[in-house]
């Protein structure tokens, strides 16, 4: 296997850019009926293995642990090419998310068993946080997880389970004691889904598509080696800042995707000439361009230190605002095409209005609503004092 | 207090590691301003009237912050609108109303320029001595900055006819640069008081004045330089402008919300402090989060042009700043005066005179609308 993290940036660039248009299927792009198109299922898998195959899987991860182990400037050139080549994005939550807690809080043995079967697809996981009763106050949990000596036997509801149908395993968040401060108690354990006591039901969403899942667990056995970290102190876990993870999520990619859609609309439906489109057009061009200075300076910053500072939650509040306004601008320029549910014709480019609005509506609300940043922002940067 | 340290000639090759040099200006600013301003000076009930401090202006000089943007080759220091935007962002922040970018930074941005002669080393001279002060006048319409379709024109017989608008401390002017288009444009030098010379001069929101002049026929007292050179000169030195008054803004605008932010804090109103209010947390963080933009863009804007002067993506990126600075400090400015209550509304508060820079500046070299259309034309031009 070739050590990437040694090639030059160009070299490293072009060999990423010539495989990919080699080995990309054209019909999964990103297009102008799905500009924020994500690969799931049976698709992912198969891209996924085919990116394993060839020696491009996990470039976050270190090598010793099957990854690219790319510097963070590289990483960023391997998320631009897969957006030149507009490939669609990839969930994978135990590359992106379960991979790092591992390394970072799994036994050896854990480490062992479980990394390389996520890189090969073995295992795909998905992440059980939010219930019911805790979402944004994600510590008020209840999901219980009681040790009989043997096992945990687990009782509770998990929601919002993104691709949970799709998966084999969940890391989740459980109850496993009460104590006086609600973050303490909850441990962070592993589940087979196909474990006795466990129903998934699908929940469509307003897209139309069903994305996101309900988990049911009814005295689901799992063994305590399955636990992640010592028993309790599962929140830290779930909190710990996962290095440069957090800036992926600040990415002006997709708001570049929103505005490339808005000016072929403005194209196709004649409105060069109107004045207060292009103004619009104009501004929200201009937001992205301040944007991505912004963005530049913050990861340029994170390249000399390996925690960024608090001040980077801005990034997810301003990059998925942004993308809302844009969707916003293509529905209004839309005009009657925003009534069409569907696929919809405008001067011979194929559309899905309804769905690039309605896919532009949960960013603000997934990984802790905008509101609940502001208020990060508010007390962790501004300093301004807590309430109470 | 130590003395601010005074900034030396750098070869350009230290131009690019340039971020300690930047340091260096700052931190002097900061302390200038700290031991000579006070924003006293140029509140509604001041006097004298006119602020202009001239033993700050030599003191500027003397640090070398007026020469930032003159050529080594008229001991100047060439350091780049990245210093250049360090230093206005420190006279916005401290809201200092010496026309440092009118005729300290536009006045340098020229002189490289020009060929040789008395007038040009005589403006150098002034940059480095802070003895005197020169204006630029280019502008023929209101919120039209660009040098197209300039209609002042200069006779064979090397008389000026024409008009331009809103040209910045003519009252403090030693002489007049004035644009003048046509077939052969040039740059000519004029003195106050000149026969055919008419003035109608206006206060201007931090103390300084704007000038409406007419040109009837009035001598010139020197050619500077003459050609498309003359035009590219001035578009040159009103981009510079365009950067710094966007730095200015973002520093006026963050030290806004510093004020609003300790007044949060603080007062106490329902038994608890304003800030632990949520709709002003958030309101908070809008503003927070609309300076840190403005900041990035103003830094992306100087580094392109410092990299490639004049290019198309270097233009475009400058309006972007100037756009969005003018966001920032207007919006912020105006929520200052709301969210300091009744002490927003009095002239002893800062929030007034943060206001009313924020109009100066923000209309200033060209508005919200222009630049933002300007930078849609540039990115589809350099597309």
């Amino acid at each position: 296997m070739i050590d990437w993290s040694c090639a030059s940036d160009d070299d490293f660039r072009l060999a990423l850019r010539n495989w990919l248009a080699q080995h990309y299927p054209i019909q999964w792009r990103l297009s102008a009926t799905r500009p924020f198109h994500r690969l799931r299922g049976q698709q992912k898998i198969s891209w996924l293995q085919t990116l394993q195959e060839a020696g491009w899987r996990a470039p976050a991860w270190p090598r010793e642990h099957g990854g690219l182990g790319l510097s963070f400037s590289k990483q960023r050139i391997y998320h631009e090419e897969l957006e030149r080549q507009q490939v669609a994005r990839v969930i994978d939550f135990g590359e992106q998310m379960l991979g790092p807690i591992l390394m970072a809080f799994g036994t050896p043995q854990q480490q062992q068993s479980l990394l390389p079967r996520i890189l090969r697809c073995e295992d795909i996981w998905c992440q059980g946080y939010s219930e019911p009763n805790a979402g944004s106050d994600l510590a008020s949990l209840r999901t219980a997880a009681i040790s009989d000596g043997t096992d945990f036997v687990v009782n509770g509801q998990k929601i919002w389970t993104t691709y949970a149908h799709d998966a084999t395993h969940v890391f989740a968040l459980v109850r496993t004691g009460r104590f006086e401060r609600k973050q303490q108690g909850i441990s962070f354990l592993l589940i087979d889904l196909r474990s006795a006591g466990v129903r998934v039901r699908p929940i469509m969403n307003i897209a139309g598509d069903e994305e996101y899942c309900e988990v049911f667990f009814t005295d689901v056995r799992v063994p305590q080696a399955n636990l992640v970290g010592r028993i309790h102190e599962g929140w830290a876990i779930a909190k710990a800042l996962l290095g440069h993870e957090r800036l992926w999520v600040g990415s002006p990619a997709m708001s570049r995707r929103a505005l490339a859609l808005a000016q072929q609309v403005v194209a196709v439906s004649g409105l060069k000439s109107d004045v207060t489109v292009m103004d619009r057009l104009a501004e929200l061009a201009a937001d992205l361009h301040d944007y991505e200075a912004l963005y530049e300076g913050v990861c340029r910053e994170a390249e000399q230190h390996s925690q960024p500072g608090a001040h980077i939650v801005m990034l997810k509040i301003l990059a998925t605002e942004l993308q809302q306004r844009i969707c916003e601008l293509v529905t209004e320029i839309a005009q009657e095409h925003a009534g069409v549910l569907g696929e919809s014709l405008i001067g011979g480019l194929a559309v899905d209005i309804h769905w690039q609005m309605m896919m532009s509506r949960p960013i603000s609300i997934f990984g802790g609503a905008n509101e609940v940043q502001r208020d990060i922002l508010a007390k962790a940067v501004l300093q301004l004092p807590a309430g109470g | 207090m130590t003395d601010p340290a005074p900034v030396q000639a750098v070869a350009p090759s230290t131009r690019a590691g340039g971020a300690d040099i930047r340091q260096l200006l700052v931190d002097s600013a900061r302390q200038l301003f700290e031991s000579q301003h006070r924003s006293a000076r140029i509140k509604l009930n001041a006097a004298p009237a006119q602020p202009f401090d001239a033993q700050l202006w030599r003191q500027m000089a003397e640090l070398g912050w007026l020469a930032v943007a003159l050529p080594e080759s008229l001991q100047g220091s060439n350091l780049g609108l990245a210093c250049a935007g360090a230093l206005a962002e420190q006279f916005g922040r401290s809201r200092v109303p010496e026309p440092f970018i009118a005729c300290g930074l536009m006045p340098a941005a020229l002189c490289g320029g020009l060929p040789g002669t008395p007038a040009r080393d005589a403006i150098a001279a002034d940059l480095l001595s802070g003895d005197a002060l020169w204006t630029l006048a280019w502008q023929e319409h209101a919120g039209r900055v660009d040098t197209r379709n300039c209609a002042t024109r200069l006779s064979a017989d090397g008389r000026l006819t024409g008009h331009k608008v809103f040209v910045p401390n003519t009252d403090l002017a030693n002489g007049i640069l004035v644009l003048a288009g046509g077939g052969e444009p040039a740059l000519v030098l004029i003195r106050k008081g000149t026969p055919g010379l008419h003035m109608d001069t206006h206060p201007t929101t931090d103390r300084n004045t704007r000038a409406h002049l007419q040109f009837h026929a009035v001598p010139v007292e020197e050619v500077l330089v003459t050609g498309q050179s003359a035009v590219a000169l001035v578009n040159e030195a009103v981009e510079a402008a365009t950067l710094a008054s966007a730095a200015f803004q973002t520093g006026l605008a963050e030290s806004v919300l510093e004020q609003v932010l300790a007044h949060l804090r603080s007062r106490v109103q329902f038994g608890r402090p304003l800030g632990t209010l949520q709709t002003l947390q958030h309101r908070a963080a809008n503003l927070y989060m609309l300076n840190q933009v403005a900041r990035a863009s103003w830094h992306c804007a100087a580094e392109r042009w410092d990299a490639a002067p004049g290019s198309a993506t270097a233009c475009a990126a400058i309006s972007a700043a100037k756009a969005r600075a003018a966001q920032a400090a207007l919006d912020t400015a105006q929520a200052a005066v709301q969210l300091l209550g009744g002490l927003g509304f009095a002239e002893e508060a800062d929030a007034g005179l943060a206001l009313r820079l924020a109009m100066l500046h923000s209309s200033w070299l060209g508005g919200r609308r222009h630049h933002l259309r300007r930078f849609a034309e540039l990115l589809e031009r350099s597309a």
